[in-house]
């Protein structure tokens, strides 16, 4: 789409910003609509923070003298005279024989910069190479086999690249297993169609180069542990083979990339991630909605101020894309702004909605029309986040903070032509992560500070990959150094042996002859094994009248969410849950139009199995009596977890209208927890000092409520993967305890990771504490004040500055919890 | 933190205790919930049904002789990859197997005909290898152990060989393979029951995980399961010509294709107390447990399925002549064979031969006292007018015409056809296409309706009758008349 727009540099026509003819706006430039917004009087104050990345210049350099002659000449003949200069590395990398991941920004040649060198293999080789392509999605795999098709038909010669996924017929799957030089898959098919069938794929495994991953960021948590996992068994097949393919990873910036690649692949890789692919000019705005009611923290709904803010930031000179959290706020929103069009100088034909679940033909004419411009305005999820196609727009607005720092980065791309400045507008929900970043924007630009969890030897996610595996291939042992059997092809555990072992006497579905382990099982593992964790368990939830399946929801949440009398709620339709068949999984609800909501109450149990690890700090006023201010603990805990009522609430006037007994089993879980203790002196101490109206136990409560909802920005997971309960006097520490447990059954690493992120996850709370313009307290921050109590909001900052203030602790091997003073000596009120 | 990593292990995993288990062959349900192994299983039989009984209601196992250890006759093998078991049975062809002897392959003939695969024209039963393979499961998969393997032949003797390669521990697999591989490259041809499917695509992988070359490529294979099908199961046959609709006769063919039916009915075989496939696996498992086992009826299942190979080879290549060795009438349902041999012959286009087929049906199904089914009536119409037998196919288009339903204009069209050019009775062509057009209206076959419009507007044109304008040619309506 040609610049349509001039790029005039007249002064911003204040009186233009609003409505208008399509002609009066077709002219407007991003810098106009930009300062547009810092005059406009009802929007400038809120933008809490601008900045301005300055434009990036193009570093191209020569052809990799490496390259195949026939790949200059094709790319020559493609209007091609060199390649980024991030490209070349990858090249250059690849072409050495290195695993490569490559962390520029979407839409900088990643593609190429791995097709190059899968396309050199198979000319050297004379088309006998394989590689094999992962792509998070279905749709993008689609997308970039024909684009590579398109690559792979400029030379000539009958090579092909094939998809591979459940919509493949039958009847195309052995010519694909024969013949495809390039197949595209993803982990799924990887995992329970290609690994277990490996003989039918002989020919690929014995020729697999390059093994192709992209956005591997994604790979992270249950799903990405696994998929590490899978990798796992996929090296193991090719070696099988006599392959020893290499890696070519992309991702999204995050932090410590090496690493992540290698908890992922197992290789130390060469890491490209210098861009030099040209970017434009980028503005970008925080806006915090304005406070409504200062006393409740309550600010203007950010939907609708994203209706405000289309005013300025749309019309018929440039592309701008909505990026909601919520399909239902996709629709209200498409409908919000089809509403406004012309006064934006558009049609409304010219907004469209796009988001999972549109018919794909529905989804491949938006993405033509955006492509070739017919559309202006696009809402969506984070279905267009991800590698689809649409070409550059040039504004973004989100609403709401997508959760990560790589989601935030990927919808911030979708804005930006070549040489055009772009705008990006995050419009701040009421939520104390969207408010600590108006607090904090640098966290924006900094380097990702997110830790990414992948733990593929955690022995839950480990043992089930290893059953996979052995019905695979026999896992063969060797005497180790000190005489145990070890295994040596599945990644650095020192487990993996005593795994197979407890399956073979204990399970009964491995033999073990010698120190070789078969598996004698009838059976299919990787059917019974979901990549995204305990899907066996899962609840399904039916209509009761026609016996159609309306959801799905995990194990832990079935309790509280689909017991006899809940109202389910599917994209706001309600549904009254009639019976839940605890046994079968199934819950049965019928649909109805129900004024209230239900608010269903667990109590959570939490019993120490072991400690890991420690770090305490020492009072200062009697180090040496062995006195305690508080310390930080990694353990293994044991959950139960009972729900015990459900209120119903109405919708909009939060009446209590009445509560009910749950009668079901509790939930049981073995994980990890981080563990958060305070001496009682110390916070006797502390409560004393203050002079405050603070119930203890709900500040306590609250903090760990908190730290819950701000962790996401520390580690990379959502705030329901962690589970948080608190207890004043907990009868294994014998002093208030506060847990943040894994929600995962055998943990997947979280709290590892939480461990060494303690510190910034509490710094964080206390700057979201300090900017919330509440006064006691809001659903922003610590929860309004009859949850936190009167003045919760105070005592929990309090807290996080003491815990913050005054030394960190000590790591310390000394595991068993120190005993309380004697209560006579308690130094409650200093002399 | 006294807790061993194992122990960590089986607190962590929640697995069902193993004690005491299995001590039985009978399959362990596991610890999912029942709709979703249900759902598992339904994806794990991707045959649907045929090779696994679908009611194994009462387990046979309860006055079934375990043993503990090898089974009795099997020794070992030894070649250059390793060793394994095997075991080794010699019969006389003459020897009855159910009704038939082994040796009735002679005289068998027509395979490639039958089984529709030009690569069987030398096909020579005395010169093929029989395969039947048992397995620990259904779902493929390299997992899946083909942990016995029974392969037959007729040696220069006059005898029948069964060998059996079986697999003592699972590392023998790929010597036994090898062996398996030499076996069947020897013989010139492959006779099998749904082996295009399982047995052979089974060791196929297995080879190609083991890196052996396959025998397989280019060998011709009967697989006897498709041929016995065509001829003798309602579902191929004669619910194509009858629909679903009364009770079909006996002698319209089998409920089902499986092994088991076809060398009851067809060669006289009565197993007793056949161990079902089933519980092939547990038997094997229990085996390598040091458990006792019932791989003493697996064994000889087995060897049931390999001699029912060859007798099922000679009925089969008799089905055109359908004369037993003894010269007696061929068993089996005759209503379903002749019209799997009709539409054998329909398909070589050899409408002679698929006239014969089908007077035969009908005439089998009257001396049942069994109605014609209409289809069949069509088929032999269709039959008659593309013999050029003009007369009997118009009687049976009349005939046809009696009952009217959705399939009557295109009946009538053929009709029309036959008069215009076989009779050259133009006037009754005309009339033929005016009734057809009017049904045709009547069952909304809009795209014949046109073709129809044409062909009445050619013939008007002929018969020199009142020239309709081109528009009256395509005009809706069916009150014209001669």
């Amino acid at each position: 789409m040609p610049n349509k727009w001039r790029t005039g540099d007249g002064a911003p026509e204040a009186g233009l910003d609003r409505g208008g003819s399509r002609r009066a706006r077709q002219t407007r430039t991003i810098e106009q609509v930009v300062a547009g917004l810092q005059a406009d009087p009802e929007l400038r104050d809120s933008f809490r923070h601008w900045r301005d990345i300055p434009p990036r210049v193009t570093d191209v350099l020569p052809f990799p003298s490496r390259l195949h002659p026939d790949l200059v000449t094709m790319l020559r003949a493609q209007g091609f005279e060199g390649l980024y200069s991030h490209q070349v590395e990858a090249i250059d990398a690849a072409l050495a024989g290195r695993d490569v991941l490559v962390t520029t920004p979407t839409a900088s040649g990643k593609t190429l910069a791995y097709t190059l060198p899968v396309m050199q293999g198979l000319l050297e080789s004379d088309g006998a190479a394989r590689s094999l392509w992962l792509f998070p999605t279905k749709a993008l795999s689609q997308d970039q086999s024909s684009a590579l098709n398109a690559r792979i038909e400029k030379l000539d010669k009958p090579w092909h690249s094939f998809t591979y996924d459940g919509d493949t017929p039958p009847s195309v799957r052995r010519t694909l297993r024969e013949r495809g030089h390039v197949v595209l898959t993803n982990p799924w098919m990887l995992h329970q169609g290609i690994l277990p069938n490996h003989a039918k794929w002989a020919d690929l495994f014995a020729n697999l180069q390059y093994i192709v991953i992209d956005e591997v960021h994604t790979l992270a948590g249950v799903f990405g542990s696994n998929v590490a996992g899978v990798l796992r068994r996929l090296v193991r097949i090719a070696r099988h083979y006599g392959a020893e393919p290499k890696f070519l990873l992309s991702s999204a910036t995050v932090r410590d990339p090496r690493a992540h690649a290698l908890a992922l692949t197992g290789r130390e890789v060469a890491l490209i991630d210098r861009d030099g692919s040209p970017a434009g000019k980028r503005v970008f705005g925080v806006y915090d909605p304005p406070l409504v009611n200062p006393v409740a923290g309550l600010r203007k709904n950010a939907l609708e101020e994203a209706r405000r803010i289309a005013r300025n930031v749309c019309g018929p000179g440039h592309q701008t894309i909505f990026f909601c959290n919520r399909r239902t706020s996709v629709e209200v929103l498409t409908r919000y702004l089809k509403e406004g069009a012309h006064a934006m100088g558009l049609e409304p034909e010219e907004v469209r909605g796009y988001r999972g679940g549109y018919l794909p033909d529905l989804r491949r004419t938006i993405e033509t029309d955006l492509r070739e411009g017919r559309v202006r305005i696009v809402v969506t999820t984070n279905a267009l986040e991800l590698g689809v196609d649409i070409g550059s727009l040039d504004v973004c607005v989100l609403v709401g903070y997508p959760g990560t720092q790589a989601s935030f980065w990927q919808r911030v791309g979708r804005a930006g032509r070549r040489g055009k400045t772009s705008l990006a507008v995050l419009i701040a929900r009421s939520d104390p992560i969207d408010q600590y970043l108006c607090a904090s924007p640098e966290y924006l630009f900094d380097a990702p500070r997110e830790r990414l969890g992948l733990d593929p030897d955690s022995p839950m996610i480990l043992s089930e990959q290893l059953k996979c595996a052995a019905f695979e291939l026999p896992f063969q042992g060797k005497p180790g150094p000190d005489g145990r059997v070890v295994v040596e092809d599945f990644g650095p555990s020192p487990h993996v042996a005593d795994i197979l072992d407890y399956f073979a006497e204990e399970s009964g579905f491995l033999h073990k002859t010698g120190d070789t382990w078969y598996f004698t099982q009838d059976a299919y593992p990787a059917q019974d094994v979901s990549l995204a964790g305990n899907e066996p368990d899962n609840v399904i939830v039916f209509d009761a009248e026609s016996g159609d399946a309306i959801g799905e929801i995990d194990r832990e949440g079935s309790i509280t969410a689909v017991h006899e009398g809940a109202i389910y709620q599917v994209e706001g339709e309600t549904w009254k849950v009639e019976r839940f068949d605890y046994e079968n999984r199934r819950a049965y609800a019928r649909a109805v139009a129900s004024d209230y909501f239900t608010d269903a109450h667990t109590e959570t149990e939490v019993r120490v199995l072991r400690l890991e690890e420690r770090g305490l700090r020492k009072r200062a006023k009697q180090p040496e009596e062995g006195g305690e201010d508080f310390a930080i603990w990694r353990a293994e805990v044991h959950v139960t977890t009972l729900a015990t009522l459900y209120k119903k609430i109405r919708f909009y006037t939060r009446e209590n209208l009445g509560a009910e007994d749950i009668v079901l089993p509790p939930e049981e879980m073995d994980t990890d927890a981080f563990v958060l203790t305070i001496s009682n002196e110390s916070l006797a101490e502390l409560m004393e000092s203050a002079d405050l109206v603070a119930d203890r136990g709900a500040t306590w409560f609250s903090l760990g409520g908190l730290l819950k909802r701000v962790a996401p920005l520390f580690l990379r997971c959502r705030a329901g993967d962690l589970g948080v309960t608190a207890q004043l006097a907990s009868g294994h520490f014998r002093r208030p305890a506060l847990y943040l447990f894994d929600r995962h059954h055998g943990g997947i690493g979280l709290v590892r990771l939480f461990f060494d992120a303690w510190e910034e996850v509490l710094g964080a709370a206390l700057d979201v504490l300090r900017a919330c313009e509440c006064l006691h307290g809001c659903p922003a921050c610590v929860g309004p004040p009859d949850e936190a109590g009167p003045e919760g909001k105070a005592a929990v900052a309090m807290l996080l500055e003491f815990f913050l203030e005054g030394g960190r602790p000590q790591p310390t091997s000394d595991l068993e919890p120190l005993l309380a003073a004697p209560p006579g000596s308690s130094p409650l009120a200093p002399a | 933190m006294s807790e061993s990593f194992r122990d960590r292990l089986r607190r962590l995993r929640r697995d069902e205790p193993l004690a005491g288990v299995p001590a039985s062959s009978e399959p362990r349900p596991g610890g999912m919930p029942t709709w979703l192994r249900e759902k598992l299983d339904r994806q794990r039989d991707p045959f649907g049904g045929i090779l696994a009984k679908p009611n194994v209601t009462p387990p046979p196992t309860t006055d079934r002789q375990r043993t503990l250890g090898d089974p009795a006759h099997v020794l070992q093998a030894q070649r250059s990859e390793g060793v394994f078991g095997e075991r080794v049975i010699h019969k006389a062809d003459t020897v009855r197997h159910g009704s038939w002897r082994l040796g009735d392959v002679d005289g068998a003939a027509d395979f490639a005909r039958l089984a529709r695969d030009p690569a069987l024209a030398d096909f020579d039963p005395r010169r093929a290898v029989y395969l039947d393979i048992e397995t620990t499961g259904l779902s493929g998969g390299a997992g899946t152990w083909p942990f016995l393997v029974a392969l037959g032949r007729f040696t220069d003797e006059g005898g029948f060989e069964l060998w059996q390669g079986f697999l003592r521990d699972p590392a023998e697999e790929r010597a036994m393979l090898a062996e398996v591989a030499d076996r069947v490259g020897a013989a010139d041809c492959l006779v099998s029951f749904f082996g295009k499917a399982f047995d052979k695509t089974r060791l196929e992988d297995k080879l190609r995980q083991h890196r052996l070359a396959s025998p397989f490529d280019d060998l011709p294979h009967l697989d006897l399961y498709h041929p016995l099908n065509r001829l003798y199961t309602r579902r191929s046959q004669w619910e194509r010509v009858a629909g679903p609709g009364r009770p079909p006769p006996a002698a319209a063919g089998f409920g089902d294709g499986r092994l088991n039916t076809m060398e009851r009915e067809l060669c006289g075989l009565q197993r007793v107390d056949d161990l079902s496939g089933a519980f092939a696996p547990a038997a094997w498992f229990d085996y390598l447990a040091k458990r006792p086992h019932l791989l003493e009826a697996v064994f000889e299942h087995n060897a049931d399925d390999v001699w029912s190979l060859a007798t099922l080879t000679a009925h089969l290549g008799r089905s055109l002549t359908e004369e037993d060795p003894a010269g007696r009438p061929l068993s089996g349902p005759p209503v379903a064979r002749a019209l799997g041999l009709a539409s054998l012959f329909r398909d070589e286009s050899d409408r002679a031969r698929e006239r014969e087929w089908l007077e035969c049906a009908r005439a089998r199904l009257a001396d049942l006292q069994q109605q014609e089914p209409r289809g069949l009536a069509l088929w032999r119409a269709d039959n008659a007018r593309l013999c050029g037998d003009v007369d009997a196919a118009l009687a049976l288009y009349a005939e046809l015409l009696g009952e009217l339903d959705r399939h009557s204009p295109r009946i009538e069209v053929e009709r029309a056809k036959l008069l215009e050019h076989g009779r050259k009775d133009l006037h009754g062509a005309l009339a033929a296409c005016e009734s057809a057009r009017s049904h045709a209206t009547r069952y909304g076959e809009g795209r014949l309706r046109s073709e129809l419009d044409r062909r009445v507007a050619r013939l008007r044109r002929k018969l020199s009758l009142d020239e309709p304008s081109p528009q009256g040619a395509v005009k809706r309506s069916d009150s014209e008349g001669p």
